[in-house]
C-alpha cells in the first residue's frame, strides 16, 4: 500500500491530483479512517478491553470513558475499537476463502460448461433458496459454533454468489479467439481457467468483494448478537450489542448504539467504495 | 440538558442516515443491507419511541401481559377485531408496529429505486406518447398502460424482499421478543436442540421457493410474451 502510494507521488503530479480527488470521495475518506482504526486500533485504546471495573457499571458516556461503560464495567470505547480488529479480520479471511472458491469454480463452469455448468448452477440454487442469516444458523447447529467456524459458514455463503456472477460474466468468453488460441498452444484447462478467465472479471471479482466484506461484517455481527460465534468475553460488535439491548429499554442507550454505530458506518463506507468502484468503471468504459 | 443533547445527536444521526437513505441501502442487484442494521434501529426505535416518547408500548412481545383475544385465526388484531373488541385492536396495532417499521425502514429503499427507475423507463416509451396523444385522461395511463408494464420488476424486488424479510425478521423477532420462529429457533440454538433450528430453515427455505414459484405464474400473467 505505502508503496504504491510512493510510486503514485513519484510518477507525476497527475496521480496525486488523481488521489486527492479521490480522497475528497467522502466513502473512501471514512474508509482510510477505518482502515486505521482496524490496524492501529488497540494502540488507540484507553482502557483494556477485558478488564471489568465493577464499581463502575453502566456509566454514562464522560471524559473518561468516552463511550460509556457496559454492565460489566468494560470500558466501550475500548471494546469498539479492538472489535474492529476481529470483525475485519474475520470477514476478510471469509470473503477471501470463498470468494477465492467461488471465483474459481464459476470460471470453470464458464469454461466447461455442460454437465459440470449444469450441477454448480443447481448447487448454487440450492444455497440460495435458503435466507443467509438461517442458512449459517443451520450451518453451526451442524458444525458447532466458534470463530472458527464462523468463517467457514462466511466462505460457505459466500461461494454461490461469486460463482454466478462470475460465472455470467466470463460465459461470452468460453468462444473467444484467445481461448481457443491457448488450447491450441497446449494449455490444460486449468491454467486457461486462471491465467486466461479470471483475469477478464478483475473488476467485478473486486467490487463484489468490497460488497460481500460489507455482507460479512453484518453476517458475524447477527450470528455473534444471537450468541454464536465469537465467545462474549472478547470484544466484538454484534454480542457487545446484545450486552446492551436488554439494558436499552431502562434509557441506557450506551452500550448498544455505539458499536452498532460502528457497523453501520464500516458498512456504508465499504458499500460506498464498491459503489465508487462501479461508477469509475463505468465511466472508464464509456 | 445532557439528555436533550443527546437527543439532538440522535435525532441528526437519524435525519442524516434519513436523508443518504435510497442511496447507501439500495446497492443495485446483489445490494444487500443486512440483518444488522435491523436490530439496531430496532433499539434506537425503542429508545427513541418506548423510553423517551413513551408513544409505543415496551418491547415484550405480542401483547405484553395483556390477555389475547379468544382464539379464531391466531392472528391477535383479526381476532380482536372479530371479537368486536375495539381497544385491543389498537393496542395490538401498538405492539406491532415498532418491529413491522422497523423492518419496512432498511428494505423499502430498493422497492422505492426500482419502482423510479422501472416506471420512468415506461414513461419514456412511445406507447405511453401515443396514449397521451390520443387524449386519453392521465388517471388511465397511469393503470392501464404504465402499472402493468412497470410492474414485472416492481413484483421481483418485492419478492426478493419478501423472502429475504423472512431471514431478516430473525433478528428483529429476538429484539422485539416476539414470539415467532425466528426467536424459537434461537432459542432452541441455545439449548443445542437443533431440530427446530432445521425444521425452521427448511420451512423458510421452502416459503421462499414458493413465492418466487407464485412470482413466475403472476410475470407470465402480466406478461403476454412469456406466455410462448
Amino acid at each position: 500500500m505505502i508503496k504504491i502510494i510512493i510510486s503514485m507521488l513519484l510518477k507525476n503530479r497527475k496521480n496525486l491530483q488523481k488521489m486527492i480527488i479521490q480522497l475528497r470521495r467522502p466513502p473512501v475518506f471514512v474508509f482510510l479512517i477505518m482502515l486505521f482504526i482496524v490496524v492501529f486500533g488497540p494502540l488507540l485504546a484507553p482502557y483494556d478491553p477485558l478488564e471489568p471495573k465493577p464499581m463502575n457499571t453502566l456509566a454514562a458516556p464522560s471524559w473518561d470513558h468516552w463511550f460509556g461503560t457496559d454492565n460489566y464495567g468494560f470500558d466501550i470505547l475500548s471494546r469498539v475499537l479492538y472489535a474492529a480488529q476481529i470483525d475485519f479480520s474475520l470477514a476478510l479471511i471469509g470473503v477471501l476463502i470463498g470468494g477465492g472458491i467461488g471465483s474459481l469454480l464459476g470460471a470453470s463452469a464458464a469454461y466447461r460448461g455442460g454437465i459440470t455448468d449444469f450441477f454448480l448452477l443447481r448447487f448454487v440454487e440450492v444455497v440460495q433458496s435458503f435466507p443467509v442469516l438461517l442458512f449459517a444458523l443451520a450451518l453451526f447447529a451442524a458444525i458447532g459454533g466458534g470463530s472458527r467456524n464462523m468463517v467457514l459458514a462466511i466462505a460457505i455463503v459466500n461461494i454461490p454468489m461469486y460463482l454466478r456472477i462470475i460465472r455470467s460474466s466470463l460465459l461470452p468468453l468460453r468462444t473467444a479467439e484467445f481461448v481457443d488460441a491457448a488450447r491450441c498452444a497446449g494449455l490444460n484447462g486449468f491454467i486457461i481457467v486462471i491465467k486466461h478467465f479470471i483475469p477478464n472479471a478483475k473488476g467485478q471479482i473486486f467490487s463484489l468483494f468490497v460488497l460481500s466484506c460489507a455482507y460479512a461484517i453484518q453476517i458475524i455481527a447477527g450470528l455473534s448478537f444471537i450468541g454464536l460465534g465469537v465467545e462474549p468475553p472478547h470484544p466484538e460488535w454484534g454480542s457487545m450489542i446484545n450486552a446492551g439491548a436488554g439494558y436499552i429499554m431502562l434509557g441506557v442507550w450506551w452500550p448498544s448504539i455505539f458499536p452498532g454505530l460502528a457497523i453501520v458506518i464500516s458498512v456504508y463506507a465499504i458499500n460506498g467504495l464498491s459503489r465508487q468502484q462501479m461508477t469509475d468503471q463505468i465511466r472508464s468504459s464509456v | 440538558m445532557r439528555k436533550l443533547t443527546v437527543l439532538i445527536c440522535i435525532f441528526l444521526i437519524f435525519s442524516g442516515l434519513l436523508l443518504a437513505y435510497p442511496e447507501w441501502l439500495s446497492l443495485g442487484e446483489h445490494g444487500k443491507i443486512a440483518e444488522l442494521v435491523h436490530i439496531w434501529l430496532g433499539l434506537i426505535f425503542i429508545y427513541i419511541f418506548y423510553y423517551i416518547l413513551g408513544a409505543f408500548p415496551a418491547p415484550f412481545g405480542r401483547l405484553g401481559g395483556a390477555d389475547p383475544p379468544s382464539f379464531v385465526t391466531g392472528l391477535y388484531s383479526i381476532d380482536a377485531l372479530i371479537n368486536g373488541n375495539l381497544t385491543l385492536f389498537l393496542e395490538t396495532l401498538r405492539y406491532i408496529a415498532m418491529p413491522a417499521i422497523t423492518l419496512s425502514f432498511t428494505s423499502s429503499p430498493p422497492i422505492f429505486s426500482v419502482t423510479r427507475s422501472a416506471v420512468s423507463k415506461v414513461l419514456g416509451s412511445q406507447f405511453v406518447e401515443a396514449a397521451r396523444s390520443y387524449g386519453i385522461p392521465s388517471r388511465v395511463i397511469n393503470f392501464r398502460h404504465i402499472a402493468p408494464n412497470a410492474a414485472p420488476p416492481i413484483i421481483n424486488i418485492v419478492a426478493m424482499t419478501f423472502g429475504y424479510l423472512i431471514g431478516g425478521a430473525v433478528l428483529v423477532e429476538v429484539v422485539f421478543s416476539w414470539p415467532g420462529i425466528g426467536t424459537y429457533a434461537v432459542q432452541a440454538m441455545d439449548f443445542s436442540d437443533y431440530d427446530p433450528v432445521l425444521g425452521v430453515v427448511l420451512l423458510s427455505a421452502t416459503i421462499y421457493v414458493v413465492i418466487y414459484f407464485l412470482v413466475d405464474i403472476l410475470q407470465v400473467v402480466l406478461d403476454p410474451r412469456l406466455r410462448e
